[in-house]
Order: structure tokens, then C-alpha cells, then sequence
């Protein structure tokens, strides 16, 4: 309140110099917030990583990748993740480690695709629309979250609203995500009705980090027959089992749905591990 | 102009601005406020598409909150030291053309970080800058009316704007979203054409040149004028109060109705409708009645609302309730600048106390959305209304109880 008292010349550095200082200062805490998710995923990339493609490469490639391959054997597991989004326009982004996923779970790719070159048979996840069963709009991924043993276990979804207002965030199984990275149209289909969506739990993470782990219990939506579940062999059963009892939570506020997810879900104790 | 006719202000406030300069206003405000709408919470989802992390959204909408909030003041001093008050709006809308662009064409973090910083700024010096030409063309003692006449043209330009980039957004793409903002630009500054003069002619308006020495004394006196300070308090309620209604609210109709978009649409349109309609009408109030009327009328609507959405979450109700907000935004949209010109407006630091109430209104905004949505997650939907509404309580209370009628006495202030 002090500074722009002094004549106009000097107002405007000490205006500037404000808003920079404040800008940093959100800097150091806004990603603070978030970065409990990706603290999951180290593991992830750990227990996958070493096993298939070192020893394989160098016998088999030529230099080229034996020179790749060096790169990331010395590295450390919990290293890995970061070194994994470069290929990405952004370097910051922390939790698109995601990305690595497609490569890891459900891929209809080859598993070492790290080391071969990829077929173009992948699609990004993060921020791609997603369409219902019937060509529906669902909204957009905006995140994916693993599980302690590597598995891709949701992939949270955004829809609704208008211009940002009233849009409404749900966590939904993996294995209800069908990928299509040929189909320019529609790389994306969940196969859950749009009404099911909607009335799911909300998922929440943006309040307080304690709120983080809980949220990734929301396995919502049921799958209708039998999802093509291509990696993870387990998750439609804990996926079917919760959804009875969570269908009539979005019908309270919610808050309370959140609390009996914790507690009761089994993939949330798995999720929390 | 038929307000004109049918409320000559007193002679000696001294209105500079002729019927062209006027409806010139008129249209400047309209397109401001559809550009502003292309900059709202729309953001997000537009990063979203972009394949932007999570973290990275926040990290750039808090950049932006925080480059608003720290520029409100100091803006309001830099607006009050530019002599030439049209100048500076069209400065503000070329940078929203530059952010808009920014935004469209290659939206990498530092763009979009710079774009949020220079955005905030603009808006920061943008909203004293236009209350400032408002109070040259109409004088001081038709700011009511010229106030209310910028509320329902801003009103019109939030409802159109929020249609047509919604539809963009929809049907086009989000990135469309940007170039039509930046296209509502170009109309905003050829609105500006007829009020080139008008600084020029309100001059007079202006106080005398200060002393070096009175500057800061007179500075110190007008941001501790109890009547500023009490009015801030009350803004700052207000936008606590205000501001995370719709947002929690349609929240929860997203979970329960067939077509949410249109819902929320509706949700934010219909109290644009009813501004557009009830300004005018408030601002003639505010002139006739005194503040303190319009206020009151104001404020009662937020613990009203907050307690029926408490009550009921029917999507008909919610949409009918929201027409109170259009009232509440109404007198609020007026009352902010009436009440600062009322203030401070022969002071020279007209724009700082503005900016000091903007502040204020910052302040509320960001603390009460994180507020109310704990209070939702933690407790229930129920409870964070019944908080929202008893803050509406306090500031009802605190305009009952300590704010003075500012409207200006003709015979007390003619010199």
C-alpha cells in the first residue's frame, strides 16, 4: 500500500516486481497440491521396466539401440517416469507419466515397446474425447492413475458443464476404456451409458491432498457384459462387485459417497498400497 | 438520449459527453464483456484439449488469480496518473487481443502463463478505465444512470457472448473459442472511436493538479475514508457469498438432469437476461432513493438464494432462483463504481479506490470457492449453502448496521 504513493514512474516496477513475486510463490505451491498421484507410479515403471528390454536389445538390435538402451538401464526405477514424457511437447507436466500406460496395460501394441520402435497402433489418452456406446459425447481423459503394481487402474473422466462451468470429474474403471488409435473419429469409447456417468461419485482431488488417495477407490459404473478387459485379469471383478452399493451414493451429496468408498471398495485398499 | 431527457443532471456536474460518446459506451462495454467470457473458467477446458496435465491448469489459473489480484491496486494508481482514460481501455483491449491470440495459436506453458499475467493486468486497468470514461460523459450526478445503462449492455454482451462461445466451443472447437475472442476485439475498439475527445472534454472533471507533498496525504485520507473501507467489507462478503453459489450448484445438476450444458447455460444466461433488464431501473433507484436502498436490495438476494438452493435441488427451481442473482449482479454491477465515484471521485484517486475495492472483491473470490467446496466435500452440499448464506447474513448485516449513504448532496457539492 506503501509503493504507489511515490510518483508514477517508480509505481510500475514495484507493481511488476509484485505480480512476478507472486506468480513464483504460486509456482512453489501449486504443484505441491497435485503431486500425490504420480507418487504411485515410480513403482510402476519399476517393476516393469528392468524386466523386458535390456537384456534383449543389445543381442538382438543393431548399435543404435544398443546405444538407447544404456540410457535408461542405469538410470534408477523411480527416474524413470520423468525421463518417459520427454518425447511430449511439455517437460514439467508430472503426471502424464500416464502416458507411459498405454505401452504398459492394455496395449494391443507389443509389450517391449520401448526399445523397438512403436507401431502406430497408440493413441494419447490424456485430453482425448471420449465417446459413449452410442457415439455419445462423455467428455474428455484428463487423467490416468496406476496402482502400486503397475496397473493402469482409472482413468478419470470430464464432461458436462458449460464454458468450464458446473463440469463434473468421474473416475472410471480402465478396462471400460476400448481404444481404437486407427479410428480418427473415435479413439476413444467407453462402454458405459451416459445416464450411469452421470450419477456416479464425483471424483475429487483438487481440495486438499489428504483427498487425493480416496478418490481413486471410485471404480463407479458397472461393467455392462464383458468388458474385452485386455490386461488386468482382476479389475472387473472388484469393478463389479462395488457398484451396486455405490449406485445409489450420487443421489446424496457428494461428500458422504466418499468416506464408505475409502473404507469399504476393495480396489481402494489395493489402490492405497 | 432519453435518459437525458428524462433526468437532466444538475448543471454544475458538468457531463462532457454527447449522445455519440454515450451509445460509443454502450458498445464498449457489450463487446468487453464478451470477451471476458472467452476468458472465464472456459480456460481449462480448453487446456484440457490441448493435452494439458492437471497440474499445469492449476498452476496457470493461479498465475492469472494472482497476477489480478496483486495489479488491482496498483493498476487503479497507473489509470488515475494517465490523463487520457480512453487510451488506456484501448491499450487493455489490444492486450486481450494479444492474450486471446496467444491462447489460439500456440498455447505452450510460457504463452499461456504470459497470456493469464497480462490478462489479469488488463482487466485490471480496463475496469477503472471504463468507470472512469463513464463518470466523464455522464457527470457525477448521472453516474447512476450511466451506470446502469453499462451494467445491462455488459449484461447483454455476457448472455450473447456465453451463447456463442458456448456453441463454438461445442460445435467448432475449443481453440475456435480464442479466435473469436480475439475477433471481438476489433468491434471493441471501433466503439471507442466517438469517446477519442472525451478525456480531452472531461478534464475540467479532474481536480486540480496536486503538490508534491499533498499527493500522499490525500492519498492516505481517500484509502482510509471509513465509508470506502466499510464498502469494501460488504463487496468482500458479497463475493464470498457470491461467488461459488453457481459453481457448486450446477455441480450437482450435472449429475441429475438429461442435458446438463443446456442446464447450466440456462443456469448463467437467465441472470443475464434479468440484469440487462433490472439495471437501468437500478441505477434511476440509486439516484431518486439513495445507495443504501439498492444495496440492501442487492445483498438480500444472496442469503434468499443460498437457503433455496439449500432447500432444493429441482433443475426448474434452480433455474428460477438463479433470476435472483441477476438482481444481486445488478446492484452489485452498480453499486461498485457508484458508490467509489460517490467517494472519492474529486480526489484524483478515483481508479485506486476502485482498484482498492477490487481487491477486496479478489480476495473474497478466491478464498470462498476452495471454502465452500471443503465445506461440500467434507460435510454436504447442504451445509456449504447455509455457510454461504449466513456470510450473505454478515454482509447484509454490516450494510444495515455501518454503511452510510454516499449519494451526493447537489447544493453541499456545487461550487
Amino acid at each position: 500500500m506503501t509503493g504507489p504513493c511515490h510518483e508514477g514512474g517508480s509505481r510500475r516496477p514495484i507493481a511488476m516486481s509484485l505480480v512476478f513475486l507472486c506468480a513464483l510463490s504460486a509456482c512453489h505451491t501449486a504443484p505441491v497440491v497435485d503431486r500425490t498421484p504420480p507418487k504411485a507410479e515410480p513403482p510402476v515403471s519399476a517393476g516393469e521396466s528392468p524386466a523386458p528390454p535390456p537384456p534383449l536389445s543389445p543381442e538382438e538390435k543393431p548399435p543404435e539401440h544398443a546405444v538407447e538402451v544404456p540410457i535408461e538401464t542405469p538410470a534408477e526405477p523411480p527416474e524413470l517416469p520423468p525421463e518417459a514424457p520427454p518425447p511430449k511437447r511439455r517437460p514439467k507436466s508430472r503426471p502424464e507419466p500416464p502416458p507411459a500406460p498405454p505401452a504398459a496395460a492394455p496395449a494391443p501394441a507389443a509389450p517391449d515397446a520401448e526399445v523397438k520402435p512403436l507401431d502406430n497402433s497408440v493413441v494419447t489418452v490424456l485430453g482425448k474425447k471420449v465417446q459413449g456406446p452410442k457415439g455419445e459425447d462423455m467428455g474428455r481423459v484428463v487423467d490416468v492413475l496406476a496402482d502400486a503394481d503397475g496397473r493402469v487402474r482409472v482413468a478419470v473422466v470430464e464432461f458436462g458443464g458449460f464454458l468450464g462451468v458446473g463440469n463434473r470429474r468421474i473416475a472410471v474403471d480402465w478396462s471400460l476404456l476400448h481404444f481404437n488409435p486407427d479410428d480418427q473419429a473415435k479413439p476413444l469409447t467407453l462402454s458405459v451409458s451416459r445416464k450411469k456417468l452421470q450419477s456416479a461419485p464425483e471424483y475429487k482431488n483438487s481440495i486438499q491432498p489428504q483427498a487425493l488417495m480416496a478418490p481413486q477407490a471410485p471404480v463407479p459404473p458397472q461393467a455392462p457384459a464383458s468388458p474385452q478387459a485386455p490386461a488386468p485379469p482382476q479389475a472387473p471383478a472388484p469393478s463389479q462387485a462395488p457398484s451396486p452399493s455405490r449406485a445409489p451414493a450420487p443421489l446424496q451429496v457428494p461428500a458422504s459417497p466418499q468416506a464408505p468408498a475409502g473404507a469399504s471398495t476393495p480396489s481402494a485398499a489395493e489402490g492405497k498400497k | 438520449m432519453a435518459l437525458r431527457a428524462e433526468y437532466p443532471p444538475p448543471a454544475n456536474s458538468r457531463p462532457a459527453g454527447s449522445p455519440a460518446a454515450g451509445r460509443g459506451l454502450d458498445w464498449f462495454n457489450l463487446f468487453v464483456a464478451n470477451i471476458q467470457t472467452g476468458f472465464g473458467p472456459f480456460i481449462a477446458v480448453y487446456l484440457i484439449s490441448q493435452s494439458w496435465t492437471q497440474t499445469s491448469i492449476g498452476l496457470a489459473l493461479s498465475i492469472g488469480t494472482v497476477a489480478a489480484m496483486a495489479s488491482q491496486v496498483p493498476a487503479g494508481a497507473l489509470v488515475d496518473a494517465i490523463p487520457n482514460k480512453t487510451r488506456v481501455a484501448a491499450f487493455s483491449v489490444l492486450a486481450f487481443t494479444g492474450c486471446a491470440l496467444m491462447f489460439a495459436v500456440y498455447p505452450i506453458p510460457l504463452f499461456v502463463y504470459l497470456a493469464e499475467v497480462l490478462h489479469g493486468i488488463s482487466s485490471c486497468t480496463l475496469g477503472p478505465a471504463t468507470a472512469a470514461m463513464s463518470l466523464v460523459i455522464a457527470g457525477r450526478f448521472g453516474m447512476g444512470l450511466r451506470l446502469g445503462r453499462n451494467a445491462r449492455y455488459a449484461a447483454i454482451g455476457n448472455g450473447v457472448g456465453a451463447l456463442l462461445m458456448g456453441a463454438c466451443g461445442q460445435y467448432v472447437s475449443e481453440r475456435a473459442v480464442f479466435y473469436l475472442t480475439a475477433a471481438f476485439t476489433l468491434p471493441a475498439l471501433v466503439a471507442l472511436l466517438p469517446l477519442r475527445r472525451v478525456a480531452i472534454a472531461g478534464r475540467d472533471l479532474q481536480p486540480p493538479p496536486r503538490q508534491p507533498g499533498q499527493g500522499r496525504a490525500q492519498f492516505f485520507r481517500v484509502l482510509a475514508d471509513r465509508r470506502l473501507l466499510i464498502f469494501c467489507g460488504c463487496a468482500m462478503l458479497f463475493t464470498f457469498a457470491n461467488a461459488p453459489m453457481l459453481t457448486l450448484m450446477s455441480g450437482t445438476m450435472t449429475a441429475k438432469v438429461g442435458n446438463p450444458s443446456l442446464l447450466v447455460a440456462a443456469c448463467i444466461v437467465l441472470p443475464q437476461i434479468i440484469v440487462a433488464i433490472a439495471s437501468p431501473a437500478m441505477g434511476r433507484l440509486a439516484e431518486r432513493r439513495g445507495r443504501r436502498i439498492v444495496l440492501m436490495i442487492g445483498f438480500c438476494m444472496l442469503p434468499l438464494r443460498g437457503l433455496l438452493f439449500a432447500t432444493s435441488t429441482n433443475p426448474t427451481l434452480v433455474v428460477a432462483v438463479q433470476a435472483l442473482d441477476g438482481i444481486g449482479g445488478a446492484c452489485f454491477g452498480i453499486m461498485v463504481p457508484l458508490i467509489v465515484s460517490d467517494v472519492a471521485a474529486r480526489s484524483g484517486h478515483f481508479n485506486l479506490s476502485l482498484g482498492f475495492v477490487g481487491f477486496a472483491i479478489g480476495i473474497g473470490g478466491t478464498l470462498s470457492t476452495p471454502t465452500a467446496g471443503w465445506l461440500a466435500d467434507h460435510f454436504s452440499m447442504r451445509t456449504a449453502f447455509f455457510f454461504l448464506s449466513a456470510v450473505g447474513i454478515a454482509a447484509v448485516m454490516l450494510v444495515l448496521a455501518a454503511m452510510p449513504e454516499t449519494r451526493p448532496k447537489i447544493d453541499a457539492d456545487g461550487q
